[in-house]
């Protein structure tokens, strides 16, 4: 191993065939490793090395392989575990899955890929070995679906070694059931890469399951493929790994990282040992130990919460001594829900794999140090009998390559898929892949320290959002919408002799027709337009029918709060809601913060009344009753009637000290407008009609070590080796089991209250 | 020198272990040493130390040197550093935390300013429209109202 220890390494090496003479071989190995640990960390131009043996030189040979299928599965291998040989990769196209195998002993140090793609595609193919190779020529018939294959002399091959096609055979191998071109390379030392090019004809498009050619290549081999989200993956060993989730398998190399197409490094590497072209942070990162203690808390049989907490001493001690920086916000802890049905409820003799569409897409992530807390049955599996949880951590910023395993929870289901109901304790706790060492603990009935005591209460809205509808139809009284121009015509009508002739038959004046005249500040919806008719006479002015109390939508606003904590809520932050011809009031904050406010205005056109509805995230919160109409005086009986009614209701409103009432808030909030005389709506039409909040907040000036050095509040029950950092522990603190003096634990406890750095 | 209230304090190893006598009578949590300065050669340098037979830490304090080159140092023992192991299985209600907190419990430590600000925030507006509405006795007889 090289000063920078081993992990799974995707160095760069560049393309073109290059000879590399090696004084700094690196050692390569295979091992059983993380499932999918290959998967979606290529981009076009990355190389996968694998590679057994010491040996005493490096060389390079690529083939180019064009094919005209859409999807193909290749297997490169090595013939023994001595070879001295590698293989390099390097994909043109993209590749969609690729499956590493090597406990099978039909298998051995194998590199397996299956690929889809447009068709038509190439790929290029490295072989690296330490002795000069080889092609050693083919024979029989080449495949029709494999276009060719073809070689390109690196020009580096070594004198006294046969060029490329002049030595051995190749032979061609028709798999049951589909058809194969297998390719095998011979070095003069006898060792052996194989190219084998399987490839398969596919009925369907999607969904298909088990390709037979694939059952019939080995017993332990494809048992089961599934297609999902466009992809195409094929399983291992299905006894062992029945899903694709399961391990394949890790490339351990203390071979080095290298810039991207650093040619240059990686020559000076091999052939002087010369390390100044390594990245060496990414060597410090690659070293990080992933593995995780996981502990699943499962709190309830029936739809039982679930809480994951972790601890992963290799990614915390890398933390702890690391020179770059990391943190642990800089480490993420990624979840997710692969649904599957593992039993065909149809016919349960047949093994089958489904998975959601959105199997890739709803992985989540949160921060390393929080707490997961999942609400499993908000999933709605597609036919769940069985589904798995997992989880693993991730550095945030390449989590394709820096990670602990996938690791997961099986889960018994029954019910109903929308409730999914879970069968039984007993359903649960199957741990699966746990290969990088990290530990699976489920505890039942409990949940994690205080897990509830950071948890708020979640509202439960009426989600009543539409008001009553209502009618002003009465067999009484008529209600109109009219026309300024109709009003002055109206006007002229009372005053006119045969009009007050009529209508003296039956009341003194004309006006006592008249139930009330209003302005309005809004424009009511209305029918038909017909006559004024005051009492049984007709008028020559027009009118358009009213019947509905009009409801107006205003608005909503999502309100945030503005510092993210306490500070946003009462009585540090201040929130003043202004309500067109109601005024302002005061809203308590924490109703608010964090939640959508909804205005709307019912109005009543015959008293000119209205009323501001709020409603918060969907439920009725409260109201205000406002004065909107002015009352356009008929007489001056009937004007000083009007006033004398405002004084009244305004006296009475401010001796009651009436906290919500339309003349009682605009007097007793005092915010932004004061009044000692009575309220006008007259004098309301002049306010603006714009409805707002004013938030009126603190400000607060954090230093910015005031965390390590002061700390924010926590009040959580710990244990003290959970934490780091600046803790305070409050003074209620059981020191049994302390051997030492009391005057030693007066210390203690003195430094524990008073703040102590773990 | 690592602050007095870490528990993991930085350590930094000067010299093998030395024999010293304390002076009598000994206390157990501030012990008076005396060393011969020729056994430490960086005791101008040393800070801490560990007696292993009280199986304790201790702070040092100034040492003072007589004319026969002997260092008398008083030391103070290192409560927290003595009892780590037991510290840290200590479960207790963390008041105060540098890596786990909820900002939404109120801080009655948080530097808040007297001064304030004014946030506007919009949500809508009426229209601003008008109309007159006439409410009379009368008319509705055989008639559709709407």
């Amino acid at each position: 191993m090289s000063e920078y220890g081993s992990k799974v390494l995707y160095p760069h090496i560049p393309t073109g065939g290059v000879a590399l003479p090696v004084n700094n071989m690196p050692s390569f190995k295979l091992q059983a490793g993380e499932k999918n640990s290959l998967a979606g960390q290529y981009k076009a131009g990355d190389v996968i090395i694998s590679y057994t043996g010491i040996g005493s030189g490096l060389y390079a040979q690529k083939a180019t392989i064009n094919t005209n299928t859409r999807r193909m599965h290749q297997r490169l291998s090595l013939s023994d575990s001595d070879s001295a040989m590698a293989l390099l990769l390097v994909p043109k196209n993209w590749i969609s899955k690729r499956n590493v195998q090597n406990n099978d002993s039909n298998f051995q140090n194998q590199l397996l890929v299956d690929t889809y793609e447009k068709e038509p595609f190439s790929w290029d193919v490295w072989l690296l070995t330490n002795k000069p190779f080889i092609r050693v020529g083919q024979s029989g018939s080449e495949s029709k679906n494999v276009q060719n294959i073809s070689y390109e002399d690196t020009g580096k091959s070594v004198t006294g070694y046969p060029q490329i096609g002049q030595v051995g055979s190749t032979s061609v191998s028709f798999w049951s059931g589909g058809g194969g071109w297998y390719y095998t390379i011979n070095n003069t030392l006898q060792n052996k890469v194989t190219l084998a090019v399987d490839y398969y004809f596919y009925a369907r498009e999607a969904r298909e399951t088990i390709p037979e050619q694939m059952t019939a290549l080995s017993e332990e081999y494809a048992d089961a493929s599934a297609v999902f989200g466009g992809i195409y993956a094929t399983i291992f060993n299905s006894a062992e790994w029945d899903s694709v989730f399961r391990p394949s398998l890790q490339i351990i190399s203390s071979l080095p990282i290298f810039g991207y197409n650093d040619l240059d490094a990686v020559y000076r590497y091999f052939k002087f040992g010369d390390n100044d072209g390594i990245n060496k942070d990414d060597m410090k990162l690659s070293e990080v130990d992933f593995a995780t203690d996981w502990t699943i808390y499962v709190n309830g049989a029936r739809r039982p919460n679930i809480y994951i907490t972790m601890e992963s001493q290799g990614v915390e001690d890398f933390i702890a001594n690391n020179q770059m920086g990391y943190s642990k916000e800089d480490f993420l802890v990624q979840y997710r829900y692969p649904i599957k049905v593992v039993q065909d409820v149809n016919n349960p003799s047949i093994k089958t794999v489904d998975y959601g569409a959105d199997q890739y897409n709803n992985t989540r992530a949160t921060s390393y140090s929080e707490l997961i807390d999942l609400n499993y049955p908000s999933i709605t599996p597609r036919n769940p009998e069985y589904a798995e949880l997992q989880f693993r951590v991730v550095l945030a910023d390449n989590p394709d390559l820096y990670y602990s395993a996938w690791c997961g929870i099986g889960i018994g289901i029954i019910g109903s898929p929308s409730i999914a109901e879970f069968a039984s304790q007993q359903n649960w706790g199957n741990v699966v892949s746990l290969d990088d060492g990290s530990t699976v603990t489920i505890i039942y009935d409990q949940v994690p320290d205080d897990v509830d005591e950071y948890e708020d209460p979640e509202d439960v809205p009426d989600d009543d959002t539409d008001p009553t509808d209502f009618s002003l139809a009465s067999a009484l009284t008529t209600t109109y919408k009219v026309e300024f121009n109709q009003l002055q015509l109206l006007g002229n009508e009372l005053w006119n002799k045969t009009f007050i002739d009529d209508i003296h038959l039956i009341n003194n004046s004309p006006i006592e027709n008249i139930v009330s005249c209003k302005r309005i500040p809004f424009n009511i919806p209305s029918g038909v337009s017909r006559s004024i008719v005051l009492g049984n006479i007709t008028n020559a002015a027009n009118g358009n029918l009213v019947s509905n109390v009009p409801i107006i939508d205003v608005g909503s606003v999502t309100y945030h709060g503005y510092h993210g904590n306490f500070l946003d809520y009462a009585p540090y932050t201040r929130l003043i809601l202004f309500l067109p011809f109601c005024g302002f009031v005061n809203i308590d904050a924490a109703a608010v913060t964090g939640k959508t406010l909804d205005i709307k205005y019912a109005i009543d056109i015959i008293l000119g009344k209205c009323k501001a509805m709020l409603y918060i995230n969907n439920s009725y919160y409260m109201s205000v009753d406002g004065d909107c109409g002015i009352d356009i005086p008929l007489v001056a009986s009937n004007r000083a009637q009007t006033e004398s009614a405002f004084a009244i209701q305004g006296l009475e409103s401010a001796l009651q000290g009436e906290p919500l009432g339309v003349l009682g808030a605009a007097v007793s909030t005092q915010y932004h407008s004061s009044r000692n005389g009575s309220y006008t709506p007259t004098c309301a039409w002049q306010e603006t009609r714009k409805c707002f909040m004013i938030a009126d907040i603190p400000t607060v000036q954090y230093p910015s070590s005031y965390a390590h050095d002061i700390g924010y509040p926590c009040m959580l029950t710990r244990t003290l080796a959970t934490m780091s950092g600046f803790t305070v522990c409050t003074d209620d603190i059981d020191m049994s089991g302390f051997s030492c003096t009391s005057e030693e634990m007066d210390m203690i406890k003195q430094i524990l209250t008073t703040g102590i750095y773990l | 020198m690592s602050d007095k209230r870490k528990l993991n304090k930085a350590l930094t190893r000067v010299g093998n272990p030395i024999p010293c006598s304390v002076k009598d009578p000994c206390s157990l949590l501030r012990p008076v040493i005396t060393i011969t300065k020729n056994a430490l050669p960086s005791w101008n340098r040393v800070n801490y130390a560990y007696i292993d037979d009280f199986d304790r830490y201790y702070f040092m304090g100034t040492p003072q040197m007589d004319t026969a080159g002997r260092l008398t140092v008083e030391l103070e023992v290192d409560a927290i550093s003595s009892n780590k192991a037991a510290i840290l299985g200590v479960k207790c209600v963390i008041a105060r935390s540098e890596t786990l907190y909820n900002k939404m419990i109120v801080d009655e430590k948080a530097p808040v300013r007297a001064t304030r600000a004014i946030r506007y925030v919009p949500i809508g507006a009426l229209p601003q429209t008008e109309c007159f509405i006439l409410t009379a006795d009368g008319g509705r007889i055989g008639e559709d109202n709407t």
